[in-house]
C-alpha cells in the first residue's frame, strides 16, 4: 500500500477492521451491532491514556447502516440463508484519527501554529500563517473562521500562508492538524483583535463594553443594533486610540494524560470518527471486485465548510478504493532491488471509471477543542474503505483476502484454495518472531492508574 | 528529469522523401507519427535515433478514403481521435472506432495515430523503464543486456505484452498493411505481419514505411471487440480479443483472433490463429471459440 494518505494508519487498521470481522463471524453477531455495542464512551480516557472529547461513531453507524439498508442485506454469517446473491456482498469498518499529533514533531515547547492579524484602515484584514494548502482548502478555512469572529465577509480577508518571510510558524500539514491548530490560533488573534474595536466603539458610543456587537460588517449596540459604526470605522477608531492593529494567536494541544514511556503516541486535542459499508461484486470466474456503493459518514464535530469537508470524505473513499484494488509498493527480490511498478502508468490508480457511487452523510457532534468544535477530515475517512471493501469480498464470495490489494489473481487463488477444501484465505503466513523487550506496566483509568508507569521489580538472577 | 537525447528531425512532405531519408539514415533513422510511444521511450533511452522522420506532414498518409462497399484506406499517420469521430468508419467499420475508443485517454489519442498503435514497441516491466532503472538490474535482453528477466532460462525475449489495441481486429477483419521503401511497395496480411518475438516482433524491415492500412468491404461479416484491463481508462490491455463473423447463404464462417499476454505456439489463440471455418455453426459456439 503507498502512502497516498494517512500513511502508517491504513495498514493496522485494515488489519483491526479485517479481524474484527472474523470474530464477529465467530461469535455470529451482526458486525455493525457488534461495534455498536463496543464504542469509547465520550469525555473520558481510553485505557492507554488517550482523551476522548466528543465521540459520533454510533451516529456514524447509525447512519450507514440505514442508508445502505445493512439489515436487509447481509448474510449473517449464513451462506444458505443469504440475502445478496452469490457474488454481492456487503461489509463493515469503522476508523478513528487524530487532529493533529499532540507532540510537534520538532521537538521543543513552542505553540504548533501561529497566526498574525493586520487590520488596516479601509476595514480590509490580512491574516498570516505559516501553513500550507496543499488542496483541502485550509487557507479558506482561516478566512472563514476570522471573518465569524469579526462580524465581516470572507472576501474582506487577504490570506497569506506558506511564506517564512512573512508568516509565523505553522508545523505543517501532516497529521490532519491544520483546521484544528492554525483555526485555534486564528481564533484567537480574531479575539484579540475584536477586543480592542469594542473597547474603542464603546468608548466612542459611551456604551458598555458587554453591548457591543460585530456582524455584517458593523461594529453596534446588540440593544439598539441601529446604532454603531462600519468595521472600516471600527478599525480607524481602534488605531486612533491603540495605534496600527495587529494581533497574534498561537496554539498548542493540551498535555496529554499518559504519562509512562511511549504514551507520545496517539495523544490528540480530538478524535475524527468515520463508518464505511462497502458494497461490491465480485466475478466468481474472474476473481474481479468491482466496488458499486459506499455509504461513508464522517463525524467532522462541526463542518466550516461543508462542500470542503464532503471533497475530503469522497476523495477519501476514492483514494481508499486505490489502496484496496491496485496500489502495491513491489520491489523486486533481493538483488538488484528496483521499485516493480516506478511510473504512475505501472503502479495503478482508479481513474473515474472504477469510481463507485458514494453516499457521504456527515456527523456533528461538536469538540471543545476545535474551532467551533471542528475536527479532522484529512485522513480519517480513508482508513474505514479498504477494510470495508475486504469484507464485503468475504461476504460476497466467502474468501479473506487479508491483504492489499484485492486483485483478481488473490480472490482466484483463493477460490481455487476453498474449492479444493483448504482454507479460503489469502494473505501473509504466520507473524514471524520477534525478541519482545520485557513490557512496560501502566494501570488504566479504570484501574486507578496515574498515567505513570509502574516501578520495575529488579531480578536477579 | 529525463530528457531528449539530442538528434536530427526531418519533416518530408511525400512518401518517395520520407523513405529516401530514412534508407540514407540507416539503423540510426526513426520514423515517428504522434511520438506519444517513441519520445517517452527515447527519453528512457530504450531507443536513440540520430534521425527522427516525421510522417505527419505526409498528406496521403492523412486521408481515409472509401467506403463500407468498396473498402477503406486508412492512412496510418491518421490520428486515433480521428478514428472515433469519423462519420463512414463508424457506420461501416464500428469495431474500429470502438476498439480505437478503448485506446488509453482522450489527450494521448489526439496525437496518437493507427499506424503508431499497430507498430507500438513491445512492452515489458523490465523494458518499459529509464536507464538507470535498467542499468540497475543489469539491463535485459532486448536492450543493452542478455538475460530476459521474465525468463531467465530463455534465449528469446518475452516482451510481449499484447498492447496495440487494433491489432486483433484487423487480424479477425483480415485487414492488409501496404508498406513503402525505396525499393517499392508491397502489401501485406495483417495476420502474417506480426512475429512470436519481443525483439524481432514485426515482418517490417526497419526502412520500410507503414503507408495505410486497407480494410476489406463490408459484404455481410460483423466482429466485435473485448479488451481486458485492469482499468476501465488509460491502460494498456492485458488482453484483447476480436471476433468476425459472416453469414451466407448456405454456410456461415466465423474467425476469432485474440492477442494474449504471452503468445504460446500452437495456440489457437495467438495473432497468427486466424481461422476459417465453413461449417455450420451456433451461436453459442462462436462465443466459446471467441472465449
Amino acid at each position: 500500500m503507498g502512502p497516498k494518505r494517512g500513511h502508517g494508519t491504513p495498514q493496522p487498521r485494515f488489519g483491526l477492521e479485517v479481524q474484527l470481522d472474523k470474530i464477529a463471524e465467530q461469535l455470529k453477531l451482526d458486525p455493525a451491532a457488534m461495534r455498536r455495542a463496543n464504542l469509547v464512551k465520550p469525555d473520558t480516557v481510553t485505557a492507554n491514556y488517550l482523551r476522548i472529547g466528543s465521540m459520533g461513531l454510533g451516529q456514524c453507524i447509525d447512519k450507514i447502516v440505514d442508508g445502505s439498508d445493512w439489515k436487509n442485506k447481509f448474510s449473517g454469517w449464513n451462506a444458505n440463508d443469504r440475502k445478496l446473491p452469490r457474488g454481492k456482498g456487503i461489509g463493515i469498518a469503522c476508523s478513528s484519527y487524530i487532529c493533529g499529533a499532540g507532540l510537534p514533531i520538532y521537538w521543543n515547547n513552542m505553540p504548533q501554529s501561529g497566526v498574525q492579524l493586520r487590520l488596516d484602515r479601509q476595514g480590509g484584514v490580512c491574516v498570516m500563517c505559516g501553513s500550507t494548502d496543499i488542496g483541502q482548502g485550509s487557507d479558506s478555512i482561516l478566512a472563514y473562521i476570522v471573518a465569524e469572529v469579526l462580524g465581516i465577509d470572507p472576501f474582506d480577508i487577504r490570506v497569506i500562508t506558506a511564506d517564512t518571510d512573512l508568516t509565523p510558524v505553522d508545523l505543517g500539514s501532516y497529521s490532519s492538524r491544520v483546521t484544528l491548530m492554525t483555526g485555534n490560533a486564528a481564533i484567537q488573534a480574531a479575539e484579540r483583535a475584536r477586543e480592542l474595536l469594542v473597547m474603542a466603539v464603546a468608548e466612542k458610543l459611551s456604551l458598555p463594553i458587554e453591548n457591543i456587537s460585530l456582524a455584517e460588517r458593523r461594529v453596534f449596540d446588540v440593544e439598539n443594533p441601529e446604532i454603531g459604526v462600519s468595521f472600516a470605522e471600527a478599525v480607524v477608531l481602534a488605531e486612533s486610540k491603540f495605534g496600527t492593529i495587529g494581533t497574534v494567536g498561537s496554539y498548542s494541544p493540551p498535555r496529554s494524560p499518559g504519562r509512562y514511556k511511549g504514551a507520545g503516541v496517539g495523544p490528540s486535542p480530538a478524535y475524527s470518527y468515520s463508518a464505511a459499508i462497502a458494497e461490491v461484486d465480485v466475478d466468481p470466474e474472474t476473481g474481479i471486485v468491482v466496488v458499486e456503493r459506499v455509504w461513508i459518514a464522517h463525524d467532522i464535530g462541526k463542518s466550516i465548510n461543508p462542500m470542503l469537508v464532503m471533497g475530503q470524505v469522497e476523495g477519501s473513499v476514492y483514494m481508499g478504493l486505490g489502496e484496496v484494488l491496485m496500489e502495491e509498493m513491489t520491489y523486486r527480490g533481493n538483488r538488484n532491488v528496483v521499485h516493480k511498478f516506478p511510473s504512475m502508468l505501472e503502479y495503478k490508480s482508479p481513474t473515474t471509471m472504477e469510481m463507485c457511487d458514494v453516499k457521504t452523510y456527515l456527523i456533528e457532534d461538536p469538540d471543545p477543542n476545535g474551532p467551533y468544535g471542528a475536527k479532522e477530515v484529512g485522513q480519517g475517512p480513508l482508513l474505514p474503505v479498504p477494510p470495508a471493501v475486504a469484507n464485503a469480498v468475504y461476504d460476497a464470495v466467502g474468501v479473506r483476502i487479508d491483504e492489499v490489494p484485492i486483485t483478481p489473481e488473490k480472490v482466484l487463488k483463493a477460490l481455487r484454495d476453498k474449492a479444493r477444501g483448504r482454507d479460503g484465505r489469502y494473505g501473509p503466513g504466520p507473524v514471524p518472531s520477534v525478541e519482545w523487550p520485557e513490557p512496560l506496566r501502566v494501570l488504566t483509568p479504570a484501574e486507578g492508574g496515574d498515567g505513570k508507569e509502574m516501578p520495575r521489580v529488579a531480578v536477579h538472577s | 528529469m529525463m530528457r531528449l537525447p539530442k538528434f536530427d528531425y526531418r519533416t518530408p512532405r511525400e512518401i518517395a522523401e520520407a523513405v529516401k531519408i530514412m534508407a540514407g539514415s540507416g539503423p540510426e533513422g526513426q520514423f515517428v507519427a504522434g511520438g506519444t510511444d517513441l519520445y517517452p521511450n527515447m527519453k528512457r533511452r530504450q531507443q536513440t535515433p540520430r534521425t527522427v522522420i516525421s510522417v505527419m506532414r505526409v498528406p496521403e498518409l492523412n486521408q481515409i478514403t472509401g467506403d463500407g462497399r468498396s473498402g477503406i484506406r486508412i492512412g496510418a499517420s491518421v490520428t486515433l481521435t480521428d478514428i472515433v469521430e469519423h462519420p463512414l468508419i463508424n457506420r461501416d467499420y464500428p469495431v474500429i472506432a470502438r476498439a480505437a475508443r478503448t485506446i488509453s485517454t482522450p489527450i494521448l489519442r489526439n496525437m496518437g495515430t493507427i499506424g503508431g498503435n499497430l507498430l507500438l514497441d513491445t512492452r515489458c516491466n523490465y523494458y518499459d523503464q529509464n536507464y538507470e532503472w535498467r542499468k540497475g538490474i543489469n539491463f535485459c535482453l532486448k536492450k543493452d543486456g542478455d538475460v530476459c528477466w521474465v525468463a531467465p532460462g530463455s534465449s528469446k525475449c518475452w516482451a510481449v505484452q499484447s498492447v496495440r489495441t487494433c491489432v486483433p481486429v484487423m487480424v479477425a477483419i483480415g485487414a492488409k498493411f501496404r508498406l513503402a521503401s525505396t525499393l517499392g511497395e508491397r502489401m501485406i496480411d495483417a495476420a502474417g505481419f506480426y512475429n512470436d518475438d519481443g525483439i524481432d516482433y514485426l515482418k517490417k524491415r526497419p526502412d520500410e514505411l507503414l503507408v495505410d492500412i486497407h480494410l476489406p468491404p463490408t459484404n455481410g461479416w460483423r466482429a466485435s471487440y473485448q479488451k481486458l484491463r485492469r482499468r476501465g481508462a488509460f491502460d494498456f490491455p492485458v488482453l484483447g480479443v476480436a471476433a468476425w463473423v459472416k453469414h451466407g447463404s448456405r454456410r456461415f464462417s466465423q474467425r476469432c483472433t485474440s492477442h494474449p499476454r504471452r503468445y504460446r505456439a500452437g495456440a489457437a489463440g495467438s495473432e497468427r490463429g486466424r481461422r476459417s471455418f465453413d461449417r455450420p455453426t451456433t451461436r453459442q459456439r462462436t462465443h466459446s471459440r471467441c472465449r
